[in-house]
């Protein structure tokens, strides 16, 4: 359940990062969502299960 | 140090420091000789000592040191080469920006300001003046300051030494397994979701608010034709290697596969492995050592053990206790304030108060006042230590978002109203509904609602962050050219979502009872319109001021 929900966090996080960084294209705000589901998962990697 | 926050005290602050350390000494020393004798004076020096934690200091260092190793090698222009490769994959370049803003959180070192030192001059050449010209004065400045918010909150949930485990040894009286980690979850969590709200932050209000206070150029206008060139980048063998005894270290550091070990002693191993492999000088790794942070974390220690000495931290709890009796705020409003105290009182690092008052908090729980129980103190622990552990970010006394205001150009405060709206609108109430919904079910098996309590979460996550990132839009469009006018509108959003937080972690406490959440939003209202006023005005003219003298 971590997992999910910090895939879901990460996601998130990564659209708005991207929107704020002025790169809000689909594709861009895409590629930023996948960075952070990256970094969602890599974060729930290093957690507590 | 409320003067030194607001610099009518204009010396550096750990000067203020020591000198309220002495003073704090001094006061203690005669109280202690007249109530309770020539003995308890005799000892007060032992615990004076014995308050000072050194643990962060020489993580610090150590950590300093190991970024120096990489940076003297040639580490930094590794990472550069490989960030393109990364910036060419289809993650593009701003999926690699968003995962290097999260990097902080995910390695979760002891303290921020060790990966902060070693990536921030990084960050800086995405810019037109560092070289690579990828992105603009406007883009480097959310870059850096949200790299910087991630950084000064990861200590927070670290396993080797974090700000967070304070707290979960309290809860280790109840939760069995709580030194496993029950906070970092949340703290990670919220953590993230801040970083993009403080991005946002950036963006809209604060280039709005100080247009004129980040030195960074954008890069000249070229003409329509003219295709810019990107710089080829190589490194040195020895970078690459340096790189990666620099992961590998942070990896030991981080998981410890061979058994419990400090993590200065494996950061040191790691420095001394770079100074073989990768034949660099000792004086190189030297040279990666600010001294600022850590002599003001140095001061910062000095006073909180004179205060633990002399029981000043004591009387903190008893004022705040006393909170309670005042109709309006109760037990929930006088949480809803404790949970934004650091906030309100940014010092150099969190762990100056943290060690201080997370006591303070757990006399709040069964263990002797009885306001909270076991599951309750989880809940408020879990959104005192995400705000807490942000603290050093918004800190002018020499605190970690300093290092990014260094980087960015910019005046001191610039990234204070960003930094202090995320703690304490998102973090603090996204750790405790976290906390409440997730990871008591996984820290207390006998009580497993996990789906959709999940969906609850998530609802809650989108909920708060539409809210503030709607107040914020809202904000941004009313600031005008009018610094006071300004002001007011974005104090005006902090009482909103000071309230909406105070009134969120009172439903995590004490679910729907009305009035305990009327009491949460009249604490939040409190904490915001305390932490709202903390956010400078304008920041050139006070800088100045603060510099030159008030002739100028």
């Amino acid at each position: 359940m971590t997992w999910i929900i910090f895939a879901f966090v990460g996601i998130l996080s990564g659209a708005i990062i991207a929107w704020a960084l002025d790169m809000n294209s689909p594709k861009e705000l895409m590629q930023g969502a996948m960075g952070g589901l990256i970094a969602g998962l890599m974060m729930s990697a290093m957690l507590p299960h | 140090m409320l003067l030194t926050l607001f610099g009518y005290i204009r010396t550096p602050v750990q000067t203020v420091l020591v000198l309220s350390t002495v003073l704090c000494l001094f006061v203690g020393a005669v109280f202690r000789y007249a109530y309770q004798g020539l003995n308890s004076l005799m000892l007060m020096p032992n615990e004076f000592l014995g308050g000072i934690i050194l643990h962060p200091i020489t993580a610090l260092l150590t950590g300093l040191f190991l970024a120096g190793g990489l940076k003297a090698s040639g580490g930094f222009e590794a990472l550069k080469v490989l960030l393109r490769y990364l910036r060419k994959s289809p993650l593009g370049l701003v999926g690699t920006l968003v995962i290097l803003i999260n990097l902080p959180v995910i390695s979760s070192l002891p303290c921020g300001r060790i990966l902060a030192a070693a990536l921030l001059p990084l960050l800086f050449t995405f810019g037109f003046e560092g070289g690579l010209g990828l992105l603009t004065k406007a883009q480097l400045v959310v870059l850096i300051g949200a790299f910087t918010r991630n950084a000064m909150g990861s200590c927070g949930p670290s396993p080797i030494g974090g700000v967070g485990q304070i707290a979960e040894g309290f809860l280790g009286s109840f939760f069995a397994t709580a030194s496993d980690g029950i906070l970092r979850a949340p703290q990670a969590f919220s953590l993230m979701l801040g970083t993009a709200v403080v991005a946002l932050f950036l963006k809209m209000v604060s280039q709005k608010l100080y247009p004129d206070d980040v030195a960074l150029r954008d890069a000249p206008v070229s003409s329509p034709g003219q295709r810019r060139m990107e710089p080829e980048i190589t490194a040195p063998l020895e970078g690459y290697l340096a790189l990666v005894v620099f992961v590998i270290s942070l990896l030991i550091a981080i998981f410890q596969p061979f058994g419990k070990m400090p993590v200065q002693s494996v950061l040191v191993a790691g420095a001394l492995l770079m100074i073989v492999v990768c034949r660099i000088r000792l004086t190189d790794l030297l040279e990666g050592i600010i001294l600022l942070p850590v002599t003001a974390m140095a001061a910062g220690f000095l006073a909180a053990g004179a205060l633990a000495a002399t029981g000043g931290f004591n009387a903190l709890g008893v004022l705040l206790n006393s909170l309670v009796n005042i109709p309006f705020l109760g037990v929930a409003g006088m949480l809803a304030i404790f949970v934004q105290f650091q906030t309100i009182l940014p010092l150099s690092c969190a762990r100056i108060l943290t060690a201080a008052l997370v006591p303070v908090l757990y006399l709040f729980g069964p263990a002797k006042f009885g306001f909270l129980d076991w599951s309750q103190l989880a809940i408020v622990m879990a959104a005192y230590i995400i705000n807490a552990t942000t603290s050093c970010g918004p800190s002018p006394l020499g605190g970690g978002g300093m290092m990014g205001e260094g980087t960015m150009r910019a005046e001191t405060g610039f990234i204070k109203g960003a930094y202090t709206f995320a703690s304490m609108a998102i973090m603090a109430p996204m750790a405790a509904i976290y906390m409440k919904f997730l990871n008591l079910s996984i820290f207390q098996p006998s009580d497993p609602r996990f789906l959709g309590d999940i969906v609850t979460i998530g609802e809650f996550a989108l909920v708060i962050a539409a809210v503030n990132i709607l107040f914020i839009s809202v904000g941004s469009s009313i600031f005008s050219g009018n610094a006071s006018k300004n002001f007011v509108v974005q104090l005006t959003g902090f009482l909103f979502s000071g309230a909406i937080g105070g009134g969120i972690l009172a439903f995590a406490l004490f679910e729907h009872n009305i009035w305990a959440i009327l009491q949460g939003t009249a604490g939040g209202i409190f904490a915001a319109t305390l932490i709202g006023l903390m956010v400078p005005k304008v920041l050139s003219r006070r800088m100045t001021a603060t510099l030159s003298g008030p002739e100028v």
